[in-house]
């Protein structure tokens, strides 16, 4: 099931009604009835992973907790990973590393076929395993204690708003939301269904919208020129992330009428004036994740050599581009980010005092900053959406050889100057937002009551008017 | 139960919340009905469909980049319609026939109708054309035709009463240009012809078929006007020779076909403006629709063609 499907908005108006109609007690039964139901109309049988996973992790915390031998502790949380990530390897990773094994017999000489799985990727994998892995790996540490209601931890595994692509909650932040007393709330109902249709504007007017242009332009990378090239890269950038901001401003704003807070994911992350600042802006709920749980535990900063920080940061943002997909494009995106990563973190006080001895004002140089930033990511989107690295390699190079001439606009040049001004409009908005002029994730809402009804009606009429429909959003695969 | 008392102790808040949804929905419904007035009465300025013209041209983009309605007006001292649209297919042309003659109270005298060796495929045209006409749904014979075209009831629904589904940014800017009067073909590049022989031998262009289906929409399209007692100029708006030469003896069996079927009905009359046109590519701003200067070009020779078509009806 979509959110931007009609299915949709009648499951979650009669899931909202059945919830604040239950007994408070009972409340976890029709959110997990709901949850499973939303996530079996994808695929009905692929519901037995998350059950799988969900018992596995729920005996797994408890065994942790009960024992006081370290050994079975580190027994008990190795099970949980090797079954999560098992399941992640074999339906996600399993075709992949046969296509890279069967490369390398290759290049030695030796021709072996290896036959390749014809399991479909769960959807929202990743998404679900690394959430039930930061509640394991909490017990383990001892952050926290093991839910003991089987319910309320099958609904923390699957809650239908975050399910599919996050944004990847913690238990120590969603568990005990559960366990609270949520009265129904015009107000939280209000400010919910306001970030709704903001989310859904951006997905199906803009990303979806974005995305034709894209999906044309990439698609056959070969006999386009470098201007249209990049220009396909600029949409795409937009493209990405209206399309998965936009899924977590809907799955934020439903869970907020509910009566649950679900975690910020993105917060203005063009608007970042290095890498770092970006991956503190861009899918926090990943990034903040692998600094929890992959960086920190390998040593993170605070180790005695330069070479082991270097090899961490690369090691987080590998694995990071492997998260998103099977694809070597995907590595090679986590690694470049990587390299950006080092480069920012290691010239940040040289960058400073550069800009101090020339005396140019702070907020020109920030200016200067959020522009070369946003162009660094904008060439890591190349290998991120391409079909291969060679696809990637040919676009940059042409970008960066042939860059003159008029792009190709496509079979509507009215559709693609409407994707630029609405690219125009979507940058206002952010700016807007980064003067905390239109505080779209506080409640109570600030603006003039003008300018709230003339964007509501504004925004449902661009919906009605320019939305493409039904177009699954870019995150499900991962 | 919870619901009701936690909606009790809001109860100002619930009752502020039920107006404003009521006036959000009565302020969305007026703009939405604005929005369909203001858009649907440029798209009948566009298409000239208020007026009763003497000769209207139909087709899809090679018809709206192939022919200068204002030109022909102009020449031919009489009132010229052209009701076309990207990417209408086949069966879209056969209900704007349809449409076309049941909006006006007098029937056009001729009809000019594009044709190529890519008329009778329509592989390279959206499935979803219809789209196209969802502003004229209130016309009952695009109403039906929509409404076996649409896949589905809800979005016939949705699109009947919430009426700015109806429009795209493709149709809000003809209405646009309905508004300023403003038809005229924007594309002044020259078609880079190598750009064109890349994509034939990447096998990205347009493959000419002869599709029976297709075939039978177009002979029940010709049947419909002529028996309305207009006459049909079937006009071969010309494409690049590069284009044509991918498989020539198709393109001139497809064309020979038209001919044939033209030279059957003495109301039909079948002018070929590729073979004089199709080697000149500074005309052509992509493989198959003309640029600005080409448009002028063919519309000039069709004026003539048309003033001569007059002249002997007239005798």
């Amino acid at each position: 099931m979509l959110f931007n499907s009609f299915q949709y908005i009648v499951f979650f108006f009669v899931i909202t009604i059945v919830h604040f109609m239950t007994p408070y007690k009972k409340r976890w039964i029709p959110l997990l009835v709901g949850s499973y139901y939303f996530y079996m109309c994808w695929n009905p049988a692929y519901i037995v992973l998350i059950i799988f996973s969900t018992i596995v992790d729920y005996v797994a915390a408890h065994r942790m907790a009960q024992t006081e031998s370290n050994r079975r502790r580190t027994g008990w949380l190795l099970t949980s990973l090797c079954v999560n990530l098992g399941l992640l390897f074999g339906f996600k990773y399993y075709n992949f590393f046969l296509d890279t094994v069967s490369e390398i017999f290759e290049s030695l000489g030796v021709d072996y076929v290896l036959p390749h799985s014809e399991l479909l990727l769960p959807v929202g994998i990743s998404f679900y395993t690394f959430q039930t892995l930061s509640y394991t790996i909490d017990v383990y540490r001892g952050k926290l204690k093991p839910e003991r209601h089987f319910g309320r931890f099958a609904l923390y595994v699957s809650f239908f708003p975050q399910l599919v692509a996050g944004p990847i909650e913690r238990a120590t932040h969603l568990l005990p939301q559960f366990q609270q007393v949520h009265h129904f709330r015009i107000d939280r109902t209000i400010s919910g269904l306001r970030l709704v249709l903001w989310g859904l504007f951006k997905k199906v007017v803009i990303a979806d919208r974005l995305s034709e242009f894209v999906n044309l332009i990439y698609d056959s990378p070969e006999i386009y020129s470098g201007p249209t090239l990049l220009l396909a890269t600029y949409f795409f950038a937009f493209q990405i992330y209206c399309d998965f901001s936009g899924y977590s401003d809907i799955a934020i704003g439903s869970a907020r009428v509910l009566g649950f807070d679900l975690m910020q994911n993105f917060n203005l992350p063009y608007l970042a004036d290095s890498i770092t600042d970006f991956w503190r802006r861009w899918h926090i709920s990943l990034s903040t994740w692998f600094r929890d749980y992959v960086y920190i535990p390998l040593g993170g900063s605070r180790v005695s050599r330069t070479s082991l920080w270097i090899r961490n940061v690369l090691i987080v943002f590998g694995v990071s581009g492997l998260w998103h997909g099977a694809n070597w494009t995907f590595v090679i995106w986590g690694l470049i980010h990587g390299t950006l990563y080092l480069i920012d973190s290691k010239t940040a006080e040289s960058r400073e005092n550069f800009r101090a001895s020339l005396g140019i004002p702070q907020g020109l140089w920030r200016a200067a900053c959020i522009v070369v930033t946003f162009h660094c990511v904008l060439l890591t989107w190349v290998f991120f959406r391409a079909s291969s690295a060679t696809d990637a390699m040919r676009i940059v190079s042409s970008v960066m050889t042939n860059p003159v001439g008029m792009p190709y606009l496509g079979p509507s040049s009215v559709a693609t100057a409407l994707s630029v001004m609405l690219i125009l409009f979507l940058a206002c908005v952010q700016i807007l937002q980064y003067r905390q002029r239109l505080p779209f994730y506080k409640s109570p809402y600030t603006a003039p009551i003008a300018l709230r009804w003339s964007g509501y009606v504004l925004l449902t009429l661009g919906i009605a008017m320019l939305g493409r429909s039904n177009n699954e959003f870019v995150y499900f695969q991962f | 139960m919870p619901l009701i008392n936690d909606l009790a102790m809001q109860r100002g808040a619930a009752r502020n919340a039920v107006i404003k949804v009521f006036v959000f929905l009565l302020l969305f419904l007026a703009v939405d009905r604005t929005v369909d007035a203001v858009l649907n009465h440029g798209l009948q300025l566009y298409f000239k469909l208020n007026e009763d013209s003497r000769i209207v041209c139909v087709g899809h983009s090679r018809t709206v980049l192939g022919i200068d309605s204002d030109l022909l007006q102009e020449k031919l001292g009489m009132s010229v319609g052209k009701y076309a649209i990207q990417g209408a297919n086949a069966q879209d042309r056969f209900a704007m026939i349809r449409h076309l003659f049941a909006a006006r109270q007098n029937s056009p005298e001729c009809v000019v109708f594009d044709v190529s060796a890519y008329t009778f495929s329509d592989l390279g045209l959206s499935s979803n054309s219809w789209r196209l006409f969802l502003p004229f749904m209130d016309d009952e014979q695009m109403s039906e035709y929509i409404a076996n075209a649409i896949p589905t009831q809800k979005e016939f629904l949705i699109h009947k009463y919430v009426r700015s589904t109806r429009y795209n940014e493709a149709l809000m800017a003809l209405s646009v240009r309905g508004y300023l009067g403003y038809r005229a073909n924007l594309k002044h590049n020259v078609v880079d012809t190598e750009s064109v022989q890349r994509r034939i031998d990447a096998g990205r262009t347009l493959k000419m078929l002869f599709n029976e289906d297709s075939y039978g929409v177009f002979r029940k399209t010709m049947e419909y006007v002529t028996s309305h007692d207009a006459v049909v100029v079937l006009a071969y708006i010309p494409t690049l020779d590069i284009l044509n030469d991918q498989d020539r003896d198709e393109h001139d069996r497809i064309i020979q076909i038209i001919e044939d079927y033209a030279a059957q009905n003495e109301q039909i009359l079948f002018i070929n403006y590729s073979r004089k046109y199709e080697h000149n590519h500074e005309l052509f701003s992509d493989g198959i629709h003309m640029n600005a200067n080409g448009q002028r070009i063919v519309s000039e020779d069709l004026a003539n063609d048309l003033s001569q078509l007059f002249e002997s009806l007239s005798k």
